[in-house]
């Protein structure tokens, strides 16, 4: 078996802290390592980070590779895909990892093609062939209506990019051996902007937020449109909800993306999840990890009566109605 | 305003039952080009769309005519293998850079591979413009582009020289319709559509499918819940909700 000597995970760091898919890939980065015996690296770049670089020490991380700079904050595709193409370069790690965030999905494909290679995007789970030792990623393939298990059998670098919410985050150790190794920083002046931040409107705990959430109530195309998913926002509203939808509402404008809930969308892992007007497909479903599932559906024979705890056959939008008016 | 949008790639044929949800441009197609003509109405200019795929993608290059485009064009591809991404993206590059200059490359939410802002990133690389990726809103001034973009807390407001390339996202825009004029001149033989590219497969696929991949079930003690009509049904919703302890 060819063994992996360096898994190195792209880092992003927000706010002050590390985001939380950096964490969980640490978990997972170390577990893969077990297998082939590789040392586990981490990259971050940003401004003003070295306490948060002595923090994420406290993860069991062999090495921390960390650029520190103005010019880093607030992050620019231009500057940090410099930066993660010259930290790969220099350390030549033959896995890397990278988080889905909204930043990470436009920074991990920029740097695979600044070195020349693909990256597994939007990965639901990863593993190591035990008779290669290379990389194997669980991807949606074909838009998402399949899932397959990929790998880059010839690739000097392999590539992946994995959802948040995926993996748990990793365990703090006790076990302190790893360091930091600060990489010079001035050369970042050189590097042209591209993109300009006039203002930032937060949105902070209006900001949807699938991931997190206890409780869903999401809503696919049995609801029939906007006013389906009106009633559902009641609903949600009424018991506490965050309110989420199939990747086809969006597609079809009667819900935002933020509120897609699949393979494609958030994975969501809520103590309750409730399902109106949802067929069950497997590239939904697969974004649901939740305790108690209740489904509502008309048809029968939908596949999301096999994912429930609780099934009512019936017509959605007008048992919403029902529920809203007594 | 030099506008141009590319559509979602068309698989090849035999993976055509497996990927492609409708025959055509598709509701995200849809909405990038009605996007693309609503900023071509505001700012003056030229919507010119390129379709991406295998040669029947050429059906789909024909349709974006009848919305009323300038130009339509296919890039001529052969397989390349789910997830190779980046060779579709050079292609597609290289296709805008012979087409000559743009002010905007425009794309929607589905391409290749979903919400992954993959090829998006790839094709801005290639072309080495910016990118300005999950835009709600785009508006053009004093040469400058400004978009208000969804981010992890928020909505970022940016500012960029043109050329770019923008992955949008904004959905519920203003409503167009094909008219019969463009119709018509869509499907008359004179209206050739242009080809770039020969179409030959790639042979050496750096992503490789190991095997299909179905998750584990767990099997589920399912309770079905009965009723005489929708009223008794939401009656037993309120039950199951309230000994789940999410109502008083």
């Amino acid at each position: 078996m060819e063994r992996s000597r360096k898994i190195l995970i792209i880092g992003e760091i927000q706010n002050g802290k590390p985001v939380p898919v950096t964490l969980e890939l640490i978990g997972e980065g170390k577990r893969l390592a077990s297998f082939t015996g590789a040392r586990l690296f981490l990259a971050v770049a940003g401004s003003g980070i070295r306490g948060i670089c002595r923090d994420l020490l406290r993860y069991p991380v062999d090495r921390i590779i960390a650029m520190d700079h103005p010019r880093l904050e607030p992050a620019q595709l231009e500057v940090h895909g410099k930066v993660m193409e010259v930290m790969i370069r220099e350390q030549k790690p033959d896995i890397v990892l990278g988080g889905g965030t909204l930043f990470g999905k436009t920074l991990i494909p920029s740097v695979a093609a600044a070195l020349g290679t693909e990256v597994m995007t939007d990965a639901v789970g990863l593993d190591i062939d035990r008779e290669t030792g290379r990389l194997l990623a669980i991807k949606p393939a074909f838009d998402g209506k399949q899932m397959s298990v990929v790998s880059m059998p010839e690739a000097e670098v392999q590539i992946a990019s994995v959802k948040p919410g995926v993996f748990q985050k990793s365990d703090e150790t006790d076990n302190k051996k790893g360091n930091i190794t600060m990489i010079p920083a001035d050369w970042l002046e050189d590097i042209k902007e591209q993109k300009k931040t006039l203002d930032f409107i937060f949105e902070g705990d209006q900001k949807i937020c699938l991931e997190d959430a206890k409780i869903i109530a999401a809503g696919g195309r049995g609801l029939k449109g906007p006013e389906g998913f009106e009633l559902l926002k009641r609903f949600a509203d009424r018991i506490g909800a965050q309110m989420g939808s199939t990747r086809p509402c969006v597609d079809a404008g009667w819900t935002l993306p933020e509120q897609q809930i699949g393979q494609t969308g958030s994975i969501t892992k809520p103590d309750l999840y409730l399902a109106f007007g949802i067929s069950g497909a497997i590239q939904h479903m697969t974004g649901v990890r939740a305790k108690t599932v209740i489904a509502v559906n008309n048809n029968p024979n939908a596949a999301i009566f096999q994912y429930c705890d609780y099934g009512i056959v019936g017509d959605a939008q007008k048992i919403l109605k029902e529920f809203l008016e007594n | 305003m030099r506008i141009l949008v590319y559509l979602k790639e068309i698989p090849p044929e035999e993976e055509r039952d497996q990927y492609q949800d409708t025959e055509g441009l598709n509701d995200s197609d849809k909405n990038v080009l009605m996007e693309a003509l609503n900023l071509r109405d505001e700012e003056g200019g030229t919507v010119t769309v390129m379709t991406i795929g295998p040669s029947r993608a050429e059906k789909t290059a024909r349709e974006a005519l009848t919305w009323g485009v300038d130009r339509s064009i296919l890039v001529l591809q052969g397989r390349n293998g789910t997830g190779n991404v980046r060779k579709s993206a050079r292609l597609l590059a290289r296709a805008i850079e012979a087409e000559g200059a743009f002010d905007i490359v425009l794309c929607g939410r589905q391409a290749l591979d979903g919400d992954a802002a993959h090829m998006a990133a790839m094709t801005a690389f290639f072309l080495k413009i910016p990118l300005i990726a999950y835009s709600r809103r785009i508006e053009a001034a004093n040469g400058k582009l400004y978009n208000w973009c969804m981010s992890e807390n928020g909505t970022e407001q940016t500012e960029c020289s043109m050329p770019a390339l923008v992955l949008s996202v904004k959905e519920n825009q203003k409503i167009r319709h094909p008219n019969v004029a463009d119709i018509m001149s869509a499907y008359a033989e004179s209206t050739a559509i242009p080809v770039f590219g020969t179409g030959q497969s790639e042979t050496e696929r750096m992503i490789q499918k190991v095997r299909e991949y179905t998750p584990k079930e767990t099997p589920k003690k399912r309770k079905l819940l009965d009723g005489k009509d929708e009223q008794e049904l939401a009656e037993k919703l309120y039950q199951v909700l309230r000994e789940q302890d999410v109502l008083e």
